[in-house]
């Protein structure tokens, strides 16, 4: 979003050297304002939510969740910004790019190149993020799954997650939290979530999906309705008996 | 509480893998007897070159005031061909039961085999020597003996002296061999372990950024980062003092503590150790960038790295240990093998089975210890 005419940038790095190298890299450069920092992929969204930011340059290694996963998370955003990518050193990530045309920047950054990218950031577009994480699933897969409750951004960490379930208009994230099962809302289709976690979650019923590993038994009663207990939650959920077939398949294998 | 999901980090098989067996690779493959492969074509023409000016040398010893030079060198050439050529068919083919033999053990074979081609042969040329001998083949230069005994005995010995100064050379070839190897080996060992790519393009971006906000800092990092890499690419493989050691590490810290701020931490419990002991070169740094690298920076509040010296039983540890993020929070980077694979190989080349070199890897923590055996 323009503030005061200027393009905005947010920068992302968990290094504070280097934030403070790229804010007076902008500053000399003119005709950019800087929306804010962030040190991590979480403070990333939340800040991109806040200030939506016309560009970010994102750091690639960060703690918690890094730049590739982070950008896979943006790229979901009502108004994504654009993303460009730096790195230090990382041969894998700047090989992925390569074949991808996405743009990065090598730290440290030429003040021509950064300017250069910038200008070009406009074309790195959303659907060139999301093509990098469709051909390089371990590259922008997310291993997070964004929460916010009262304003607050959290991540929950996909290996804590037991079921989404769909709820009217939101999708109900069963989850452990500090060693406690919560539930959390998200506002994303389930659909969609159904197709992106494939892999760890079966589709039980039209409104849940369940993780394959946490199934504890299949049962069913006299009138022959079919439910599951997971492991650690103590309410059945129901089975329909158009994904019974499945859900058997995937508890053989 | 409840179990978290997944979160029960699975211990890798032999969590607490003790490494430091010394032949671990090399037993796989079945080791090699010292004798070379006689089989192999450039080997076969060095036999025969030898055995041929053996031959000259042979029948050169001898009296031939009554002629016959000619007639003797075709007959000992035919001999010592014979003798060279079956002898090496002989040893290449008992050269697989050689293999796990002691050095002793197989030269004796070897001799065994070589003395007995030659008592066989002897007798074979006896034998020829009286059912075909004429005034022609049997005159005073010729090599079919009058006498069986002498001549055997003869025969054998020259036989024994020959083989045995042959295997010692073999022997001293093949041991020369081996050091020329490990050397080698040491060296490119060494030239890995040199500080990673990633810590040197971080580093300039720290100081591109310190040079205009606190010049002074910058100025010292770059004196550390020449200091650093004065270290790293120094004579590779060369001892060092524990203390230049520990110094290394340090100053390498200072350049991460920089970068991360207080994020990072190291705790050193370095107190009352035998700071003039050599030790290979870039051991301990590593340890502490692995930490780093794989420890505290996934981490977003960080953590402490604890480097931990100890003399116990005539032996110097140093541990270091570093937290891991809880699986899940963060993708993993591999990479941490490596680092770590070429510090066991290099403390293994130093110190063969003498030296430690554990990894321990629990829910939480990431320790690695090596043990240095004091010298003799």
């Amino acid at each position: 979003m323009m503030r005061n005419g200027l393009h905005t940038v947010l920068i992302a790095d968990d290094e504070a050297p280097a934030r403070t190298r790229m804010r007076e890299m902008l500053v000399d450069i003119g005709g950019w304002s800087v929306a804010g920092e962030a040190a991590n992929g979480a403070d990333v969204l939340h800040q991109c939510q806040q200030q939506l930011p016309d560009v970010v340059l994102l750091d690639i290694r960060m703690p918690g969740m890094d730049g590739l996963e982070t950008a896979a998370h943006l790229a979901r955003l009502p108004v994504p910004p654009a993303v460009v990518f730096t790195t230090a050193y990382d041969e894998y990530a700047v090989n992925a790019f390569d074949a991808q045309a996405l743009g990065y920047l090598l730290k440290p950054v030429r003040r021509e190149r950064l300017l250069r990218a910038l200008e070009h950031a406009a074309r790195i577009s959303r659907l060139q993020v999301e093509a990098l994480g469709r051909e390089n699933p371990e590259l922008g897969a997310r291993q997070n799954i964004p929460v916010t409750k009262f304003g607050v951004l959290t991540l929950v960490p996909l290996s804590n997650v037991l079921a989404f379930v769909a709820d009217q208009k939101y999708v109900r994230l069963l989850h452990y939290a500090d060693g406690a099962l919560r539930e959390s809302l998200i506002d994303e289709p389930l659909k969609q979530l159904a197709a992106e976690f494939a892999s760890d979650f079966v589709r039980i019923h039209r409104n849940s999906l369940v993780r394959i590993t946490s199934v504890d038994q299949l049962t069913h009663d006299d009138a022959g309705h079919y439910s599951v207990r997971l492991r650690g939650f103590p309410h059945a959920l129901p089975v329909s008996r158009r994904h019974l077939a499945e859900l058997r398949l995937r508890l053989k294998q | 509480m409840l179990p978290v999901l997944k979160q029960q980090v699975p211990l890798p098989s032999g969590a607490v893998n003790t490494a430091l067996n010394p032949r671990a690779d090399a037993a796989a493959s079945p080791r090699h007897s010292y004798l070379p492969d006689f089989t192999a074509s450039p080997n076969v023409l060095v036999l025969l070159v030898i055995a041929q000016t053996f031959a000259f040398m042979l029948s050169l010893m001898r009296d031939y005031s009554a002629g016959g030079y000619l007639q003797n060198l075709g007959q000992v050439s035919l001999l010592t061909l014979w003798l060279a050529v079956s002898s090496a068919w002989l040893l290449a083919l008992a050269r697989p039961l050689f293999a796990g033999f002691s050095v002793a053990l197989s030269s004796a074979l070897a001799l065994a085999i070589v003395l007995a081609n030659t008592a066989l042969t002897s007798e074979v040329v006896y034998w020829f020597g009286q059912t075909y001998g004429d005034q022609h083949l049997t005159g005073p230069a010729s090599i079919f003996p009058a006498q069986r005994g002498v001549s055997l005995l003869r025969n054998l010995l020259i036989a024994l002296v020959v083989t045995a100064a042959a295997l010692r050379y073999f022997y001293v070839a093949r041991q020369w061999q081996q050091n020329v190897e490990a050397a080698a080996e040491s060296r490119i060992r060494a030239l890995e372990a040199r500080i990673r790519p990633h810590f040197l393009f971080n580093s300039m971006n720290t100081i591109a950024a310190l040079t205009r906000s606190d010049p002074k800092a910058a100025e010292r990092a770059i004196e550390d980062l020449a200091d650093l890499f004065r270290a790293s690419l120094g004579k590779p493989g060369e001892p060092v003092s524990l203390e230049q050691e520990l110094d290394v590490a340090r100053v390498y810290e200072r350049m991460e503590q920089q970068r991360l701020g207080d994020r990072l931490k190291v705790d050193w419990q370095i107190d009352n150790l035998p700071l003039d002991m050599r030790v290979p070169g870039l051991t301990i740094q590593p340890l502490l960038e692995n930490a780093i690298y794989h420890g505290i920076e996934p981490l977003d509040r960080g953590g402490v790295v604890t480097v931990l010296g100890a003399m116990t039983d005539g032996m110097l540890t140093i541990s270091v240990t570093n937290p891991v993020a809880p699986a899940g929070q963060y993708r993993k980077h591999e990479g941490h093998q490596l680092a770590l694979n070429n510090i066991r190989q290099r403390m293994e080349l130093a110190y063969g089975d003498r030296g430690i070199f554990e990894i321990e890897q629990l829910a939480d923590t990431f320790r690695v210890r090596i043990g240095f055996p004091l010298p003799a």
